[in-house]
């Protein structure tokens, strides 16, 4: 039989004390932190999958934040092109008043004149719309206003992009080309000396007719080249100042072909303004559509983050419990095996 | 006369019961000692001698004091001893990287790096903007520092194991001068009185075992009772003249990875020759596999990762434009060397970054303060796979490091703790054989101070025969 010495049963007890109190110590770990995992060899797996659940999370929130800097944009960008098209109802309507009226006296054509003006001004207002300190329709030239007073376009057609999804990206701004000039793209010139093609994105479209305007610039001739002419017609709306400078102009001169003219200028300006509110709908859209999905992505990815990393908190007090109640027994066992002694006795 | 031979055998026996209850004082002193093998007196009884016909006992001899201990546990324990210690030595070091790499929290370097990418969508949505763009220099800088702070940890880190490396061979030249003094004190105690030098192996053995810890050892007994020493390919470190010591020496070559390396010293014409990675298991073995192979394949990653975080980034940010429509700028720069070793030592923000907020480039094209396209380059990087291959991008790399280091802590962990359990329970056998046991000792007392009243009770009745005889004429 084995000899049992003094020192073989502290010994044991000591580790007895001392396993419970480890195991004790994770779980005080665990309980403390509310965390399962609190260093990499705890579960080398799961951190690994906590890392990317982690970065995963971060971008989404950051995707949701940038979604609602591009959906204040846009509803600022759409309910500016709302105002503009109620501003060419009304322009329209005094088109109308002014061909239809049997008197055309001059004190009448002067006070619709005047609110022409008007309208004028606050088209150029709402082509120089900010957001901060933004100028909307500026393309990426937001720090300055894209139009100036005389409605010339100092802006180009740059898209901001933002991420909505990894990979995935839907621009936050609209170019106040398409809208107010009437053009999808900065027509490129031909220098007639040097022969060299300029992009005039910095300089300021002069104020031309519009539907000469690109066909000029690109010297295409409408008889030599039909078909290339005819595609660049496609994309030529009207120039919204221009045309109501003409209505002004035709309303001090007394031209009825000038104000004649506004009639056909303003419906083709509807359109492309409408056209571009489309756009702008369907961006909306898509940002709204994406932030929803984001959304419950990161429910989604919480829940496995928390399934990962976070303790089980009714385990880890049970686990406690246990351990507790195993370390009380194991001290108690101790105080009992270890003071009675032969020498106890020997009195 | 047989009244004087029973005085004398008393006499005898009186000695031999103090020598046994001296002996259970020795043992129940040092019950605590560490080390320590319960000693016993060998008793035998004498020669008898020839009275008549008949032998007569002539009493109670005593033999020797000798210990009780187990050489097979206590080889075993040497043997295990040095599992343990490399074990132990690795353990350390897996303790700090996780405590230094354990990425969960806002701290670590990937969520540092997602933090910026993140910086920079935020500036992508208004790229003119000074705060945002301050905001993304500050997450950068929070990426540079956090670089530096690994690597300063990895330096220390690699700095204690030197000095541990250094302080385990003082420790064990101390160990083989001391086991050699003991192989002295024991064979002149051995040969020259003929008794066992019980104290002297038993501290001859903790010297070995504490040795066995730091080295793997082969022990050889000799017959006067010495032993010889030696290790693997360190060689003899005691033999019966004397013993061998090793030396740590801080290498002179600054580019050499492990600046302390363990030599053996020049003797008897055989010169020093070194046995840094020859050590085998043993806490130096374990610290040296520690600071050679664990530490800098952990480094060479995290260099990797700032050399490839700072060329990917500088690439793309190169081909921009800022808001003051400078181009060819970067955003990180490498001090001093170009190359990957020591990268997350060098990187720094570059110097035209710091210095002007408007260097960041944002823009494709000059002189649009608008434009984001260079942004949004930038922060796909995020994704780009440009470690190992094309397989990983930054979290990957970094989240596999963490990982594979996890894997690695934790076996190391569960060997230890295994280990631990083999030596406990070698202990457990030790102890039972060679502990004091309190009882035992108690019986033993009891039993010598028997022996003890006996033999004087033995004396008085020899002495009052004594009396007796000598008062028979007077009657």
């Amino acid at each position: 039989m084995a000899r049992v010495t003094e020192g073989l049963l502290y010994n044991k007890a000591d580790r007895a004390m001392n396993r419970t109190r480890g195991k004790m110590l994770e779980n005080q770990e665990q309980a403390l932190t509310g965390r399962r995992i609190n260093k990499p060899s705890d579960d080398p797996q799961g951190i690994v999958r906590a890392i990317g659940l982690k970065t995963k999370i971060e971008r989404n929130e950051q995707a949701l934040k940038n979604m609602e800097i591009a959906n204040s944009y846009l509803s600022v960008t759409d309910s500016s092109l709302a105002e503009l098209s109620n501003l060419l109802s009304r322009a329209k309507e005094l088109a109308i008043q002014v061909n239809s009226s049997s008197n055309q006296g001059t004190d009448a054509m002067r006070s619709v004149q005047s609110e022409v003006d008007e309208l004028y001004y606050q088209a150029l207002q709402i082509a120089n719309t900010r957001v901060g300190e933004h100028y909307i329709f500026a393309g990426y030239q937001t720090e300055r206003p894209p139009f100036d007073e005389q409605g010339n376009f100092y802006g180009d057609v740059g898209q901001i992009e933002i991420e909505i999804q990894p990979g995935q990206r839907v621009p936050l701004n609209v170019t106040g080309l398409r809208p107010f000039v009437g053009l999808t793209e900065i027509p490129t010139k031909i220098n007639d000396l040097t022969g060299e093609v300029e992009t005039p994105s910095r300089a300021p479209l002069a104020m031309r007719e519009p539907a000469s305007l690109v066909a000029e610039s690109r010297q295409i001739d409408p008889i030599e080249d039909p078909e290339a002419y005819a595609e660049i017609q496609k994309n030529v709306g009207v120039n919204i100042f221009h045309s109501l400078k003409l209505f002004s102009q035709g309303l001090s001169e007394g031209r009825v072909d000038l104000i004649n003219g506004t009639l056909d200028n303003i419906d083709k300006a509807f359109s492309q303004v409408l056209e571009t509110r489309a756009t702008v709908g369907a961006l909306q859209n898509a940002v709204i559509t994406n932030t929803d999905l984001v959304d419950s992505q990161q429910v989604t990815n919480q829940l496995l983050q928390s399934n990962v990393v976070d303790a089980d908190t009714t385990q880890v007090y049970s686990d406690l419990a246990r351990n507790e109640s195993v370390l009380n027994a194991t001290l108690a066992a101790n105080k009992k095996l270890l003071t009675p002694s032969l020498l106890d006795f020997l009195k | 006369m047989a009244i004087n031979r029973v005085l004398s055998q008393s006499k005898g026996a009186l000695a031999a019961s103090q020598m046994g209850l001296s002996t259970t004082s020795h043992n129940i002193s040092n019950a605590n000692t560490k080390g320590y093998s319960r000693q016993r007196v060998e008793m035998h009884a004498n020669q008898p001698v020839n009275v008549g016909r008949n032998r007569v006992g002539t009493g109670v001899g005593v033999g020797a004091v000798s210990r009780t201990t187990s050489t097979f546990v206590n080889k075993r324990i040497e043997e295990e001893s040095s599992d343990l210690g490399q074990f132990e030595a690795l353990n350390d070091v897996y303790t700090q990287l996780e405590a230094d790499l354990g990425d969960e929290g806002e701290t670590g370097i990937s969520s540092r790096i997602s933090r910026f990418f993140n910086d920079v969508r935020s500036l992508s949505t208004e790229p003119q903007s000074v705060p945002l763009r301050s905001a993304v220099r500050e997450s950068a800088n929070a990426v540079v520092s956090r670089f530096h702070g690994m690597r300063e940890n990895f330096d220390a880190m690699v700095s204690d194991l030197d000095r541990r490396v250094e302080g385990s061979v003082i420790e064990i030249n101390a160990l083989t001068e001391k086991i050699a003094q003991l192989n002295q004190r024991i064979v002149d105690v051995e040969v020259t009185s003929g008794s066992f030098a019980n104290d002297e192996r038993d501290s001859r053995d903790l010297a070995l075992r504490e040795l066995s810890a730091l080295i793997p050892v082969q022990v050889t007994e000799l017959e006067n009772g010495g032993i010889s020493v030696a290790s693997g390919r360190a060689g003899v470190l005691v033999d019966p003249s004397g013993n061998y010591e090793l030396s740590a020496v801080r290498s002179p070559d600054p580019n050499h990875d492990s600046s302390v390396r363990v030599f053996t010293r020049e003797h008897g014409g055989v010169a020093g020759r070194e046995v840094t990675t020859h050590l085998g298991n043993g806490s130096l073995g374990g610290l040296i596999k520690a600071r050679d192979t664990v530490l800098p394949k952990v480094i060479e990653k995290v260099d990797t990762l700032a050399y490839g975080f700072t060329n990917s980034l500088n690439s793309v940010h190169r081909q921009g434009y800022g808001t003051n429509n400078q181009t060819d700028k970067e955003l990180f720069s490498l001090k001093g060397s170009q190359s990957v070793k020591g990268a997350s030592r060098r990187i720094e923000l570059a110097d035209s970054m710091l210095r002007d907020l408007s260097t960041m480039a944002s823009a494709q094209s000059p002189d649009s303060r608008g434009d984001n396209r260079q942004l949004l380059a930038l922060a796909d990087l995020e994704d780009e796979p440009i470690f190992d291959n094309g397989q990983a991008n930054f979290t990957n790399f970094m989240s596999t490091l963490i990982g594979n280091m996890g894997v690695e802590a934790r076996s190391v962990r569960e060997s230890l703790d295994t280990q631990t359990g083999v030596m406990n329970q070698l202990d457990s056998m030790r102890e039972e054989v060679a502990g004091v046991s309190l009882d035992e000792e108690a019986l033993n007392m009891l039993k010598f101070q028997k022996a003890f009243d006996a033999n004087a009770k033995m004396i008085q009745v020899a002495d009052s025969m004594m009396e007796t005889v000598l008062n028979l004429k007077r009657f």
